[in-house]
């Protein structure tokens, strides 16, 4: 079941972008406690000369607008120099964009190399495999739906791997095994205490994608 | 492929269009509004129809609901002209006013406009080129999409792996998903790209729907200043071209506000029904819609309470029958399937610690800029204007029953459980971000306040109102009587705020010793206190600042003493620290409050 998938904090939208700073301070804190301060202020000083409300609002307008800038640049920055990526490799694939930006959010969030691959493993997947066919995928629990949605359009995706044509184990954290011998897979799975292991059939030798990914093809 | 994106967008404008002048045909909100209000509404009705027929009925898509919404879009433009008498859509009264005194702009404003269409560019250039990244923008929303267009319906066989329930966040409501299967189905393919842009017009429409409303009611640099924030507020940028329900609930949950207010200023029939068809859809978008609806009851309550029974109650008929049209199909199908109400199942349970995070992700966070700190001082500093306004105070009541129910599902479910600790808060957050922005612009800087609005409060009048209600909000005796304790009570508020801050900043950042920083962030509270009350509560313009301050700084003082002292009683005998702290500060604010009265600032002298 998918809703039984940890989720990851780190994988949520807010957390692609790197929180400006400015030295050990936070930004949107820093800027805050100027706004307060400032505030403050600029009130004290205009009840103290008992200056109008219309120029007590023109002069927190002014402070609301600059304080308010940096953060706004900022974030504007951000997203031009995303766009400006993007539109450099405008007439890439669609396929090859996603690759890219689970290698930038990987090196952001420093998950050294798990995001990163999911999109060529995507591509090297959908290139082998070319007939209909049903696809069940022993990941790393983080990058399951990223697989899951590269992958849905074209396969069918069953949760189990003993019916599956096919397998894809990436950089996965269970106990798998394959004989050669008997050409058999397993799953060896440690729940509450108990070992349990789950035989998911014959497969052909596992074709390699890269480091710890793996293609496996069901045997009829 | 323009062509079809094209095809779908008119799918969803043309019954949104014509359901707005069907139902509210004299609105005076220019083209811009119209069309951010049809594109949701439209939105809403294409959905809401794909669920019934999908869900419930089981049905493939296909062709054949195209034809369908062909023909309701021809009997909606037939009512139309029967219903109104008017010639064609009345296109005669397309206005664009706002570009129409455009010479009077000053460059301070015209600095604002492109800032905004800078943000709106940039959103627009990502939309269409950057792919699905996120999470939540994967799992809730684009895969149950492209399943749903994959096999050209909802698979209800539990044995097949598609089957709908083994979805991440099954529970929640489906339109989203829906209206990206509705797009592929047009499209012929599911594409990232495209779902993107159903999303950005839902950013472009709150920006619309936001500067248009602020334009009538506050100064324009005032509307185009705030509408500035919402455009560049970071997360909702983001969530412009990496599709989110939250940012879909943002702009109907503000389009059903808008609605909501207009219906109560200027009542009639069709308005009542939108605003309540906004709210069915608000619910029919991510199950903490409810709170919207909820928080609907104490706003008719508070700005209709002068209204004859009769009336009242025919108007709630119709916003009721709005909320069922809406989002009727989906309860029952949530009742008859024991989706239960919440997210996840699961009961209540309670854990305040989560509230430590929630300061972090509000303050500390760049998602929403600093509006959060904006919010907090404008309210502040404008509370007691505020409840003068009924209009204002009924707004502020209904974003405070909102904010309370997602502090009700953070602290006392199991909900959000899992990622309480994480940015829920903030992300949630941005569902309520559009109409806390409206209703701060309006408190800043409301024509409102100065009886300046284009549009003005109608209707009942304060007599109408309950008598402690009428006090509050009408800024009469009781108010006025203590007017002078409120403001204390912020000041104090406001002190406390900075003392706690300072502390911090002092121990986690300068490395002072706690009991050192204390005394200063303590004293400079005091001093920021003193002037307030000086010159906000008491108003007072003396020039004996010396004798009043010592005396202001020993008055503290000594409720500092009172305060360590009844602490200490508290605690030894055995209450719980937190409610010993609420009884002790009333006890002190009493003291403190009497004292600088009657001492410091003299009133006692006066009597």
């Amino acid at each position: 079941m998918l809703n039984a998938l940890v989720q990851t904090e780190k994988l949520y939208t807010i957390n692609f972008f790197k929180a400006l700073t400015w030295g050990d301070w936070n930004s949107v804190s820093l800027l805050s406690v100027i706004l307060v301060a400032a505030w403050l202020v600029i009130y004290l000083f205009h009840l103290g000369y008992r200056q109008g409300r219309q120029s007590f609002l023109s002069a927190a307008w002014w402070l609301l607008f600059l304080l308010w800038l940096p953060l706004a640049l900022s974030s504007w920055l951000t997203h031009y120099n995303l766009a400006a990526q993007a539109v450099g490799q405008a007439a890439a694939p669609v396929a090859d964009k996603w690759q890219s930006r689970l290698c930038q959010v990987d090196e952001n969030q420093n998950f050294g190399g798990l995001i990163c691959h999911i999109g060529s493993t995507v591509k090297a997947v959908k290139e082998r495999i070319k007939d209909p066919a049903s696809l069940c995928q022993i990941v790393n629990g983080n990058a399951y739906p990223f697989f899951l949605y590269g992958l849905y359009g074209v396969f069918d995706m069953p949760v189990g791997c003993q019916t599956a044509d096919y397998v894809l184990v990436y950089l996965s954290a269970e106990d798998l095994s394959y004989f050669p011998g008997s050409q058999q897979l397993t799953i060896t799975k440690v729940f509450n205490g108990a070992t349990s292991t789950i035989n998911c059939g014959r497969f052909e030798p596992p074709q390699v994608l890269g480091d710890g990914i793996f293609l496996l093809k069901r045997l009829f | 492929m323009a062509i079809k994106l094209i095809l779908f967008f008119l799918s969803l404008l043309a019954p949104g269009w014509l359901a707005l002048k069907l139902f509210w045909p004299r609105q005076s909100g220019g083209i811009l509004r119209t069309l951010a209000l049809a594109y949701s509404l439209g939105w809403g009705i294409i959905t809401v129809q794909l669920f019934i027929a999908l869900f419930w009925f089981r049905w493939p898509l296909g062709n054949w609901l195209l034809w369908l919404f062909m023909i309701e879009d021809a009997i909606l433009l037939i009512s139309y002209y029967l219903v109104h008498k008017i010639k064609w859509l009345n296109f005669k009264n397309i206005r664009l006013t706002w570009l129409v005194d455009l010479k009077t702009w000053r460059w301070r404003d015209w600095c604002l406009l492109i800032f905004i269409l800078l943000f709106i560019g940039v959103a627009f250039v990502n939309a269409l080129t950057e792919p699905l990244i996120a999470w939540d923008s994967l799992v809730n929303w684009s895969l149950k999409g492209q399943a749903l267009f994959k096999h050209g319906g909802v698979v209800f066989d539990a044995n097949k792996p598609s089957y709908w329930k083994v979805f991440s966040a099954n529970n929640y409501p489906w339109n989203f998903s829906l209206s990206l299967a509705w797009l592929s189905f047009i499209t012929g393919r599911f594409n990232d790209l495209a779902n993107n842009l159903v999303t950005f017009s839902f950013y472009l429409s709150s920006i619309i729907l936001v500067f248009n409303f602020l334009r009538h009611q506050t100064e324009r640099s005032t509307a185009l200043l705030f509408t500035f924030f919402l455009a560049s507020a970071e997360l909702l940028v983001y969530h412009s071209y990496n599709i989110c329900g939250d940012l879909l609930l943002a702009t109907l949950a503000l389009a059903a506000f808008i609605l909501l207010l207009e219906a109560v200023q200027r009542p009639r029939t069709g308005v009542w029904l939108l605003a309540g068809i906004f709210g069915g859809l608000v619910t029919m978008t991510k199950n903490e819609g409810i709170f919207y609806v909820l928080a609907a009851i104490p706003f008719i309550w508070l700005t209709a309470s002068g209204w004859p029974k009769k009336q009242l109650l025919s108007r709630l008929g119709l916003y009721a029958g709005g909320l069922i049209l809406a989002s009727g199909a989906w309860w029952l199908f949530k009742l008859t399937n024991h989706l239960g109400v919440t997210n996840t199942a699961g009961g209540l349970v309670w854990h305040p610690a989560v509230i430590k995070d929630f300061l972090q992700q509000w303050f500390a966070y760049d998602g929403f800029n600093i509006f959060w700190a904006v919010l907090l001082l404008v309210l502040i500093f404008n509370f007691g204007t505020m409840l003068k306004r009924r209009l204002l105070a009924a707004g502020w009541l209904y974003l405070a029953v909102v904010w309370l129910g997602f502090m009700f599902v953070y602290v006392c479910s199991n909900s959000y459980i899992f990622v309480v600790d994480g940015t829920i808060v903030l992300r949630n957050s941005l569902t309520f971000f559009p109409i806390a922005l409206l209703l701060t612009a309006l408190t800043f800087d409301s024509k409102l306040l100065r009886g300046e609005a284009e549009t003005v409060e109608p209707a009942a009048e304060v007599q109408s109102l309950p008598v402690w209600l009428r006090a509050k909000i009408s800024g009469t005796a009781v108010l006025a009587k203590h007017k002078k304790l409120l403001k204390f009570l912020v000041v104090g508020t406001s002190g406390a705020a900075i003392d706690f801050a300072l502390l911090a900043i002092l121990v986690e950042i300068f490395h002072w010793l706690p009991l050192v920083a204390n005394l200063a962030s303590f004293s400079i509270a005091v001093v920021s206190n003193f002037f307030l009350n000086k010159f906000w509560t008491w108003r007072d313009t003396s020039l004996a600042y010396r004798r009043q301050f010592i005396k202001f700084f020993i008055t503290s003082v000594l409720g500092l003493g009172i305060n360590t002292l009844l602490m200490w009683l508290l605690l030894t005998g055995g209450l719980y620290y937190l409610w010993a702290k609420v009884i002790v500060s009333l006890v002190v604010a009493v003291w403190n409050y009497s004292v600088n009265n009657w001492w410091t600032f003299g009133a006692g002298k006066q009597v």
